[in-house]
């Protein structure tokens, strides 16, 4: 509410400067609430994983969900918080994870790990992409076909990049960057979660708590 | 200062119509909570 608030201002204020039309304000709203949405999700990932200690890794892995996640949509949260807390704690908690199995990660193991994350994101992007939501519902079967081709080609590209990491991870003997691999590994398979109704029913689950956590004006949060 | 203002509406406008434009191209944005999008952009 304090969002779509917030956006609204913003819109009024530039579209009565400018003299524009209503079209223009709302897709000016749009912007804007996007825009605020995508800072507060990232400002959150920023916040708990400096809080956890593993700021870099935390944010690996939200970049990693998140760009995939523009072409193959997924699970929602109903509002901008709840959406950023949620994201931002799956993103700290994924990257404790690895950050605690990071000794057991060598070559081999992470070679697997890509492969199996790999099979396991594409067979759901194959059988599951585009998820739409009912605020963005997608019909045009030829957006859907190009949404579904742009989804496998951000997992191609990542795998390319892990590919290239380990390659220069094996011929410079350097190791400090092979981490990096399974936590993008673990980005993209969180967001393909999400596809399914598992993921959707994850994320009602981690909504919960939200509704016992009121705002001053007798809102939800 | 009038010029001030009008400069800073059309950058602000420029750049939210950029980004509303290449959010709707897409299935979803950043994180989970998705807004309805304006109908000129659908």
């Amino acid at each position: 509410m304090l969002f779509e608030q917030i956006s609204n201002n913003i819109a009024l204020n530039i579209a009565k400067a400018l003299g524009m039309d209503k079209d223009r304000q709302e897709v000016i709203a749009y912007g804007a609430y996007i825009l605020l949405d995508t800072l507060l999700s990232i400002g959150m990932v920023m916040l708990f994983g400096a809080i956890f200690g593993v700021f870099y890794q935390a944010l690996v892995v939200s970049f990693a969900a998140a760009l995939f996640r523009k072409t193959s949509g997924g699970a929602h949260a109903t509002t901008p918080v709840r959406c950023a807390t949620i994201f931002a704690i799956v993103s700290v908690v994924l990257a404790l994870i690895i950050e605690n199995l990071e000794i057991w990660f060598n070559n081999p193991i992470i070679i697997i790990y890509l492969i199996i994350t790999f099979v396991i994101s594409y067979l759901i992007v194959l059988k599951l992409a585009p998820k739409d939501s009912p605020n963005k519902p997608i019909v045009k079967e030829a957006k859907i076909k190009e949404l579904k081709a742009k989804s496998f080609r951000t997992l191609y590209i990542y795998v390319i990049i892990c590919l290239v990491i380990l390659a220069f991870g094996y011929y410079t003997r350097a190791t400090n960057l092979l981490p990096y691999i399974p936590l993008i590994c673990t980005g993209y398979l969180w967001q393909a979660f999400t596809l399914t109704s598992f993921g959707h029913t994850a994320i009602s689950i981690m909504e919960l708590p939200f509704r016992y956590i009121k705002l001053t004006g007798g809102e939800n949060l | 200062m009038k010029k001030f203002t009008l400069l800073m509406a059309t950058v602000g406008a420029t750049v939210l119509t950029l980004v509303a434009t290449a959010i709707s191209v897409g299935a979803c944005h950043w994180g989970g909570h998705q807004p309805k999008e304006p109908n000129i952009l659908g």
